[in-house]
């Protein structure tokens, strides 16, 4: 394949172009072949280069419009990327040489050249200059910023990278001292005020390098702001979940050595509530009743915080299973209408013929359904209703009072820890934890329900829950223990 | 194997002294118990081989001899082989009931534990002990 390499010729002797033209030809029939444009002055080989494109540019130096080294810089500055040879004359060596320290891929001494030389020379300096390129789009392409700083502190050099970095202009960046330490050794952080709101972190190491025949540092510096921002925010997780587990390790110490001294009083107060060291006086029955009401109140307390401290940090044995979901329902009804027979209030169902089996841990749900019970004992006038419901995934069961409601604000919060009503007919006596609808929302989530409160239409409040419908094989599964999914 | 005796002697051992009196006074009223304390797992140990007991209520807890350690010796010791061992403790841990079973102990009881889960926990199987609430569930 035949390659074509353009050539532009700056000289104003008209015989030494022919010259030139002569040598160049000399390889036609090669697979290179040499197109050469000539032109007599700088400017109108500049307005050439302009118009056409040209892969090397031959320029004497001595030109009617332009003197020595100035016309390669007005060259290069014209053609950037573009190989330049300069041709000099017999006592100019030192300018040849000056000519390639300035950015000239080669020089040629004019009266020694001939036609091996020129396409040597020319081959030399195309070739050079694709390394030199190959080199500056591989600094260039870089994502990393890289600046080369000379000894002096003053920055010789900037890839892209890096003006983007710093969120400056070529000019406002080199040429100018480096703003930061660039010393060899250890990576360092830099904070980069790259703009009015733009504080960036980067890291940045620093190499020893040769620059044009001098010392100087290379420093290559790498944007890590969304790296340090990830960080961050690991440490933060961390950091909370260390804490978290402090405060439950806490809360679970806390609670269990209560628990101790609880259990004496316990005994203690049941002791002399049994007559067990004498008869006791009226008001001496009332105090004590009190006293052991109120041990109760401590005991559920306690056993709530524990039960929530294990539901929140996910360390809950759960043994989920196929239930019937009405059998669990009348089973945990009947035993809170039973132990509440005294009260004044009527047990409603309103439950289907037959419901599908739910995924569920039972002895879980039967404390849900205890809480949602106690709670509407609390407020309903004269009944509770309990009722069941089936929608396509879910078996949604409600406990409905007839109690004064919730007030619209309150809803938002109902589930939070500690939160409690102060529903006017609040029953003396029995007081909740404040704890019962955090856990029962817990418990419902393990077990992949919903939970809900709204007011029942007429007067009193509901809460509903959903129980997933049991796959049918999970319901084959019924027979092995601890077939369910487990928390742990 | 004989059968599950009914159970009519009880030592309770705890080193919470102000527990083990107002648990020996109920357990001995109504005349159905004879009721033995001690202290700390060693005077434990020695009381049941003076007189190997029905029962005993163990507290897991205790320095020197843990509950755990009075078991194993209750049951290794030919006098007090038969012994039904009940342990007590405020601490619950994930595995707790499964090291309980292994230990061979009859019932766990967590403090505070309810009149009627004590009475279960101290009769023999088809005993009929008073029906109680459910104790509370721990996860």
């Amino acid at each position: 394949m035949e390659q074509r390499v353009r050539v532009l010729l700056i000289e104003d002797d008209p015989d030494y172009t022919l010259l030139m033209n002569m040598y160049i030809n000399e390889a036609c029939g090669e697979t290179l072949r040499y197109v050469l444009e000539s032109a007599d002055s700088l400017q109108s080989g500049l307005d050439l280069l302009a118009r056409e494109e040209f892969d090397i540019v031959l320029t004497d130096l001595m030109l009617p419009d332009s003197r020595g080294l100035e016309t390669l810089v007005k060259v290069r500055a014209k053609a950037p990327g573009l190989p330049v040879v300069v041709l000099t004359n017999i006592d100019q060596e030192d300018a040849g040489l000056e000519a390639i320290a300035r950015g000239a891929q080669d020089f040629l001494s004019k009266n020694r050249v001939d036609g091996l030389r020129l396409r040597h020379s020319i081959g030399f300096a195309l070739e050079r200059n694709r390394l030199f390129r190959q080199m500056e789009s591989l600094v260039d392409g870089s994502p990393d910023g890289m600046v080369i700083v000379d000894r002096d502190g003053m920055v010789r050099y900037a890839n892209p990278a890096a003006l983007a970095l710093f969120g400056k202009t070529k000019d406002q960046l080199v040429g100018r001292l480096f703003e930061h330490d660039a010393e060899p050794g250890r990576a360092i952080e830099l904070a980069i005020s790259a703009g009015p709101d733009r504080r960036l972190s980067a890291e940045m190491r620093v190499a020893e390098i040769e620059w044009r025949g001098y010392p100087a540092r290379l420093a290559s510096i790498r944007d890590v702001t969304e790296l340090k921002k990830l960080e961050e925010v690991r440490a933060e997780v961390r950091e909370r979940t260390r804490m978290d587990q402090m405060k439950d390790q806490l809360l679970s110490t806390v609670a269990h050595e209560l628990r101790t001294p609880l259990s004496i009083i316990k005994a203690v107060v049941g002791t002399l509530r049994d007559h067990l060291a004498g008869p006791l006086s009226a008001d001496q029955e009332e105090l004590i009743a009190s006293a052991d009401r109120n041990i109760n109140r401590l005991t559920r307390l306690l056993n709530n915080f524990l039960d929530l401290s294990r539901l929140e940090s996910r360390r809950a044995r759960v043994n989920r299973r196929a239930v019937d979901p009405l059998e669990l329902i009348r089973e945990v009804t009947e035993g809170v209408r039973m132990a509440n027979r005294g009260r004044n209030v009527v047990f409603l169902y309103d439950l289907p013929e037959s419901a599908p089996n739910v995924h569920v841990d039972a002895d879980m749900i039967a404390q849900v359904l205890g809480n949602l019970l106690d709670n509407a004992l609390r407020y309903a006038r004269a009944r509770v209703l309990v009722r069941v419901a089936r929608t396509p995934e879910a078996v949604e069961v409600s406990v409905v009072d007839d109690g004064p409601g919730i007030p619209p604000d309150k809803f938002s919060d109902l589930f939070n820890k500690f939160v409690q009503l102060d529903r006017p007919r609040g029953g003396s006596g029995y007081k909740g934890t404040g704890l019962g609808l955090a856990i029962s929302r817990e418990i419902i989530g393990i077990n992949d329900g919903k939970i809900w409160a709204e007011n029942a239409s007429g007067r009193g409040a509901c809460f509903r829950f959903t129980l997933p419908i049991a796959a049918a094989s999970a319901e084959e599964r019924q027979e092995e223990p601890h077939a369910g999914a487990s928390a742990d | 194997m004989p059968g599950p005796a009914p159970i009519k002697k009880i030592l309770i051992v705890d080193d919470e002294r102000d527990l083990v009196e107002p648990l020996a006074m109920r357990l001995t009223a109504g005349g159905r118990f004879e009721v033995a304390v001690a202290f700390d797992g060693d005077e434990g140990f020695r009381k049941a081989l003076i007189s190997p007991p029905d029962l005993a209520l163990v507290d897991l807890s205790m320095p020197e001899m843990d509950g755990w350690e009075l078991c194993r010796r209750l049951h290794g010791n030919p006098r007090t082989r038969q012994t039904r061992v009940v342990v007590m403790t405020a601490w619950v841990s994930a595995d707790l009931e499964k090291r309980a079973l292994s230990e061979g102990v009859t019932k766990v009881l967590l403090k505070p534990f309810e009149d009627a889960e004590l009475w279960a926990a101290v009769s023999a199987p088809g005993e009929g002990a008073p029906p109680g609430r459910t104790p509370n569930r721990d996860f």
